[in-house]
């Protein structure tokens, strides 16, 4: 028995040691992560912007940050994360405030029809888990994972291996494509091969607002996202995002239910016939590059009225 | 608690201190240890059901006694009470709903309304396999093969020890309960070994099968807007899940058990390298189906063998529906029993049923090309089986049976290769590492020890590595259910 609590002790400790051997690998990881470096260009504290546009996919799609700096004569980047919901966009504020200069003002769009839809739980869909692989190095971003059950609080203490997890071992085999998306120096991801898809949807003139898909942690997570800003006295717009259906009535009142008095809440013309043409639509969901022209002048309009106050 | 998570390990490691640093070779203390552990353990994952368990446990110890002691008759009367009421517990468990919804459904079939409402039961646990101890017991006492023990702790350890009662093995009264009885110190080799075993079969359940998983259900769930290559690749990923997944717990149990001083019946014999169905079913869940040899198919085949090959044939069907049956009550493991009982027909009919041929190989090791047709003919086989047994419905089975005939997009593999890559290199690793070692217990039996502490080290540094970074969200074991 002596022998064999021995040789486990033994065994143990140089893995153990082993495992040390790892935390250089660990924290190379956001170097290899050639998609998207934006996470660890905000935990580096080197988004340092005067504008910043927040949302999901459509922030990717819908706005032109180049067309908000010439206009506005703002310094601009894009943090807008695809399918993610409002819970990750703070989590991102968070940290973009804790480890860079505050911005002057935060564009944050808000999806027509499915802002606060989602499962409810600490593992819902809206968190994008893995974009936080990448930069695992950082304790925030472990301390996160932990809570949202990804990791295991004790393993991760001591084992740096608990860090790595099965999509690093896929990226690090599958090389970069030529088609594959990328992200431009305003931090918008460029879909390369994503096509219009018309004619496979219709207009949705009545669109309902399903109350057993809101998650209610989204709407908290939509009112601490208002008191972030405001503590921190930056300007904050929540924008409408159209999507090819009649503006969903209900949510918009939900959101205005929900607005502090210190946010500005933009709502796109919904009467301007160029949110109804399907021409201006890559799919149901997100405007193509000419819809996005038109949405993003709407808006820089409106910011500028902001910015006059 | 899974076996396979930080809280077991925990778990474990202060049973094992306490079981040989104070309570060294004291093997009344050693039980009385174990039975605390295996009812905390049980308790964590269904502690309403402890009092069920105590009782049938406390019932069967009884019945044991009163078997022993009475004349040929009432030994008789008592030992038919006792496999009803083990069997009335799994059908009142498991298959009373099943039984009120098929005669409702059959009811309304032919125009007679029937609005029967089911009951709300929960499942106990790993009631299928304790059941099946307490049911052994008795009829090893009944059969004189075995003398009831007296100690009610070593009894309630047979019926409820924490490896296993979970999913298996299920083991015989006669190999286990004269262990519990025997003194046991610590074994360094079986300890080592336990080990080796318990890291082989982690690398199995986590590596293989919680990431086959992830690959396999989203497939399930989608089956219409697959194409008939995806459910085909699906297929058999789902079957070298199943043995990744079963095995690799079986192969955990056996493994703490013998750093316990236990030897737990062998639950797998690798038998995806098997030539037919058969030889299949001989290893395969292997104590299961010697169990159901043992007490359903040899007492019918006596029954039937006036009747000849039929009989035979018979006994087979019979028993097979039981073992499907045994999986759960549903239509699929119905027909997944029927299914596996008509393969057996050709076997009887050609003669080759009885027969146990050994499975030659060149001077390399590598079986001739006759012996891999009628492996990969078994696996295919099987892996329809498995379509059936995987299915929520025979709807959904027909289904899938469909969509393999969609040939208008045949081709489309709608899977992610990125997943599959990494996946499937090491299901091929483990293949060749259990063929090389297919006559020994387990894949890493004595590949290992052969050689050098350098290069076993590594290798199990290298396993550990990947059960860190490989593992993917942790899976229920799939033979929880059951």
């Amino acid at each position: 028995m002596k022998k064999f609590l021995i040789k486990l002790f033994v065994f143990a400790v140089l893995f153990f040691a082993f495992d040390k051997l790892f935390i250089y690998t660990r924290n190379i990881l956001p170097e290899h992560d050639t998609l998207d470096n934006r996470l660890d260009l905000v935990f580096k504290g080197k988004i340092n912007k005067d504008l910043i546009l927040m949302g999901s996919s459509v922030g990717d799609t819908d706005l032109l940050p180049h067309a908000f700096q010439d206009s506005l004569n703002l310094s601009t980047y894009n943090l807008s994360y695809g399918a993610a919901a409002i819970t990750y966009q703070k989590f991102i504020l968070e940290n973009l405030l804790k480890h860079n200069s505050k911005p002057k003002i935060i564009i944050k769009l808000i999806t027509n029809d499915t802002e606060f839809y989602g499962s409810s739980g600490v593992n819902d869909m809206g968190f994008r888990l893995d974009r936080l692989y990448p930069v695992i190095k950082y304790k925030t971003v472990r301390d996160e994972l932990v809570i949202r059950e990804d990791i295991n609080p004790i393993l991760s203490q001591f084992m740096v291996l608990s860090h790595f997890k099965k999509q690093h071992v896929i990226d690090l085999i599958k090389p970069k494509q030529e088609h594959d998306d990328y992200y431009n120096e305003f931090g918008t991801e460029v879909f390369k091969d994503r096509h219009d898809s018309l004619g496979k949807w219709s207009y949705n003139k009545n669109p309902k607002y399903d109350f057993e898909k809101e998650n209610l942690n989204f709407i908290e997570d939509f009112i601490e996202f208002q008191k972030i800003c405001k503590v921190n006295n930056i300007k904050l717009i929540y924008a409408v995002a159209p999507t090819y259906m009649a503006l969903n009535k209900e949510l918009l009142q939900i959101v205005k239910n929900n607005l502090l008095g210190s946010t500005n809440l933009f709502v796109y013309d919904y009467s301007n016939k160029a949110y109804k043409d399907k021409f201006n639509f890559a799919d149901p969901l997100h405007m193509n590059p000419k819809g996005a022209i038109i949405y993003t002048n709407e808006l820089i309009e409106f910011t500028k009225t902001i910015l006059e106050k | 608690m899974l076996v396979n998570s930080l809280n077991f390990l925990i778990f474990f490691g202060i049973v094992f201190f306490i079981y040989y640093i104070p309570l060294k070779e004291k093997t009344k203390s050693q039980n009385w240890l174990l039975f605390v552990a295996s009812y905390v353990f049980y308790g964590i994952a269904a502690w309403q059901m402890i009092p069920l368990l105590f009782t049938a446990t406390t019932i069967f110890y009884f019945l044991g006694f009163a078997i022993r002691r009475g004349n040929e008759k009432k030994a008789s009367l008592l030992t038919t009470l006792g496999v009803c009421i083990g069997v009335g517990l799994l059908l009142y468990f498991k298959y009373l709903n099943f039984f009120i919804q098929s005669f409702a459904d059959l009811f309304n079939t032919i125009g007679l309304k029937a609005n029967w409402g089911t009951f709300n039961i929960i499942l106990p646990l790993g009631i299928s396999f304790f059941t099946f101890r307490l049911i052994s017991y008795i009829i090893e006492v009944r059969r004189g093969k075995m003398v009831p023990t007296k100690d009610f702790v070593v009894f309630a350890n047979y019926i409820a020890f924490f490896p296993t009662i979970m999913s298996g093995p299920i083991d015989r009264p006669n190999s286990f309960i004269p262990q519990l009885t025997n003194k046991r110190t610590f074994n360094y080799g079986l300890a080592s070994d336990g080990c080796r075993q318990i890291i082989w079969g982690m690398s199995k359940k986590m590596i293989i099968a919680d990431n086959l998983a992830t690959i396999v259900n989203p497939v399930w769930a989608d089956i219409p807007n697959q194409s008939g290559s995806t459910l085909f690749i699906t297929a058999i990923l789902y079957s070298i899940q199943m043995y990744t997944d079963f095995s690799g717990y079986s192969d955990m149990a056996i493994g703490i058990g013998k750093i316990l001083g236990f030897r737990i019946t062998k639950n797998f014999n690798y038998p995806y390298f098997t030539r037919n169905v058969s030889e299949y079913w001989r290893n395969w869940h292997m104590s299961l189906t010697s169990w159901l040899t043992d007490y359903v198919f040899m007492p019918l085949n006596v029954k039937f063998r006036d009747l000849g090959n039929f009989g035979l044939i018979l006994a087979i069907i019979i028993n097979m529906v039981v073992v499907g049956l045994w999986h759960g009550a549903n239509w699929t493991f119905a027909l997944f029993g029927l299914y596996h009982g008509l393969l057996f027909i050709p076997l009887i009919l050609s003669g080759s049923f009885f027969k146990k041929k050994k499975l030659k190989t060149n001077k390399l090791g590598i079986p001739y090309l006759k012996d891999v047709l009628k492996m990969l003919g078994t696996f295919l086989l099987v892996t329809l089986g498995l379509v059936i047994f995987r299915a929520d419905n025979i709807g959904q089975f027909w289904d899938y049976i469909n969509g393999f005939f969609n040939f208008s997009n045949f081709f489309k593999l709608t899977l992610d290769k990125k997943e599959l890559v990494p996946l499937a290199l090491f299901i091929v690793i483990m293949f060749i590492l259990e063929w090389f070692e297919r006559g020994k217990e387990f894949a890493l039996s004595t590949f290992l020890t052969k050689n050098n502490i350098v290069f076993r080290w590594s290798f199990y540094f290298f396993l550990i590595v990947m059960l860190f970074v490989m593992s993917s969200k942790q899976q229920e074991f799939i033979y929880f259910q059951f």
